[in-house]
């Protein structure tokens, strides 16, 4: 099947050039830029944990209420942790993290769907230790990151909600 | 007291006082007293009257009752004078013991009416036998000798006559009077009109002040009064329909200062007086919820929220990192020297 037959499921919101690029291997540009909401988003997450640990700290002992003091490694390891579980769960359910839905990206494994948990959750921790293997991407011919050559894995522009 | 019918003669009449009539037993009277000759030719004429009705007796019967109707009311009047000049006198002890000038003058007058009504009945029948003896005896030289003697005398008996006659004469004015009062009342509403007579003459606002209202309220029972009152017979006869039909709602609405009646209401106390535990403990809220839940498409809400996310602003960013991406892999292989990428991407899952 050629790049036009899988572009013809997809839908027809995306304008003319964009709709005839849908399902090819996006570029360095747009991972990047997912990556970076990715990133954004575990943070948040984060900081909404943190925010929330204080205010049941102030709902419990309103009078001794401080802010939980928690070392940045502490607070940069547990980002990392939660960058790892949400990329494994959103690639492995439906191939697009935070940031792939907003800048319209899948991750597909060998056969055209959303890789397995195993694959997910390895090239995960590879993202989050090794993020500047994305760059390869700009490099390789087939757009393919580090991670992508070794988990056998490719990122499509894919703009329609489903896989 | 009963009435007395026309026409007949009361049983004591004994003591009536009679003109006497002339006779031969007349001559033989003269030294009877004044009172012996009363009575015993009142004797005579009763006999008369009773044993042998002529036929003027009815005109003289209906006379006779007109005569004492007129007695009765010249009686109830002069008791009424008697009365009035006795309260003007200073106190007299011989009032008090029976002895009232006043009211034996009174009854002296009416004594003397009765007489003249009975003559005057007797002389319907007889007049041509009671003129002669009557002016005869009006000169008797014994009644002229002894004036003073006799006239006190007389005075006495006629009183002592009206006294006797004074129940019958009243009975006869009463039951006139119970005729006639309500035909002169009758005709009298008819000519007057007591509205505007009230309204002129009376001063009802001092009426009322002196009315002791709670002196009023105090004797009536509300409780009897409640009871006797059929409020579902009363209920029934209310046309409710109609009422509701004709009741003024707007009229009262528009008279409402709601904003008054608001200000009044102590929101705070009904809601503390709300159990607000107990109605949310009555609510199935997992009921409520799922209902809220299955008539929500939340699916779709999350489409559309989506959809939306794919607003003009991120289909713009995606459209230029998509340039961005083609920029910078031209770039790349022009440094690099090669070809246009191969960007085919891993076929989809064949079904079968």
């Amino acid at each position: 099947m050629s790049v036009a037959d899988h572009s013809n499921r997809e839908i027809t919101a995306a304008p003319r050039p964009a709709g005839a690029r849908q399902g090819a291997r996006a570029g360095v540009v747009s991972r990047t830029a997912a990556m970076v909401v990715d990133a954004a988003v575990s943070a948040a997450i984060v900081a909404a944990g943190y925010g929330l640990w204080a205010g049941v700290r102030l709902l419990r002992a309103p009078r001794r209420f401080a802010w939980p003091e928690l070392p940045f490694p502490a607070l940069a390891s547990l980002a990392l942790i939660v960058a790892v579980v949400l990329l494994t769960v959103t690639w492995t359910s439906t191939g697009r993290s935070p940031g792939a839905h907003l800048m319209g990206l899948r991750v597909l494994g060998t056969d055209g769907s959303p890789p397995h948990l195993g694959r997910s959750f390895l090239r995960a921790i590879a993202c989050v230790a090794v993020p500047v293997g994305l760059f390869w991407s700009a490099v390789s011919r087939r757009n393919a990151s580090v991670q992508d050559l070794l988990f056998s894995t490719s990122v499509v522009y894919d703009w329609h909600e489903r896989p | 007291m009963d009435r007395i019918p026309i026409g007949e003669q009361p049983d004591d009449t004994d003591n009536v006082v009679r003109l006497p009539a002339p006779g031969p037993e007349d001559a033989a009277d003269g030294d009877l007293s004044y009172e012996e000759a009363i009575a015993a030719d009142a004797d005579a004429t009763d006999d008369e009257v009773s044993s042998e009705p002529s036929p003027g007796s009815q005109i003289a019967e209906l006379m006779g009752q007109g005569v004492k109707v007129s007695a009765g009311l010249f009686a109830a009047g002069a008791t009424a004078l008697a009365d009035a000049l006795r309260a003007t006198r200073p106190a007299d002890p011989e009032a008090e013991q029976g002895k009232d000038p006043a009211a034996t003058l009174a009854g002296a007058g009416l004594g003397a009416a009765v007489t003249a009504a009975e003559a005057a009945a007797g002389a319907a029948t007889q007049v041509a036998d009671t003129i002669g003896p009557a002016l005869s005896w009006l000169v008797e030289p014994r009644f002229a000798k002894d004036a003073t003697e006799v006239a006190a005398g007389a005075a006495r008996v006629l009183d002592g006559q009206w006294k006797a006659s004074q129940a019958e004469m009243v009975a006869a004015a009463t039951s006139f009077l119970h005729e006639l009062v309500p035909e002169i009342a009758r005709g009298l509403a008819d000519q007057v009109d007591l509205t505007t007579l009230v309204r002129e003459r009376v001063d009802v606002n001092a009426i009322v002040d002196d009315v002791d209202l709670e002196r009023i309220l105090d004797r009536v029972d509300v409780d009897a009064l409640a009871e006797r009152i059929d409020v579902d017979a009363i209920v029934e006869r209310i046309d409710m329909e109609r009422l509701a039909r004709e009741f003024p709602v707007e009229t009262v609405v528009e008279g409402l200062d709601v904003n008054a009646v608001v200000d009044r209401v102590d929101v705070d106390r009904i809601v503390d007086r709300t159990d607000l535990l107990g109605i949310v403990e009555r609510l199935d809220v997992s009921a409520i919820a799922q209902e809220v839940i299955e008539d929500v498409d939340l699916p779709r809400v999350i489409r559309e929220s989506s959809g939306a996310l794919a607003g003009e602003t991120v289909r713009s960013a995606r459209v230029q990192s998509m340039n961005a991406d083609r920029l910078v892999a031209r770039i790349v292989d022009r440094v690099l020297r090669r070809e246009a990428r191969d960007l085919a991407a891993p076929p989809p899952k064949d079904p079968s």
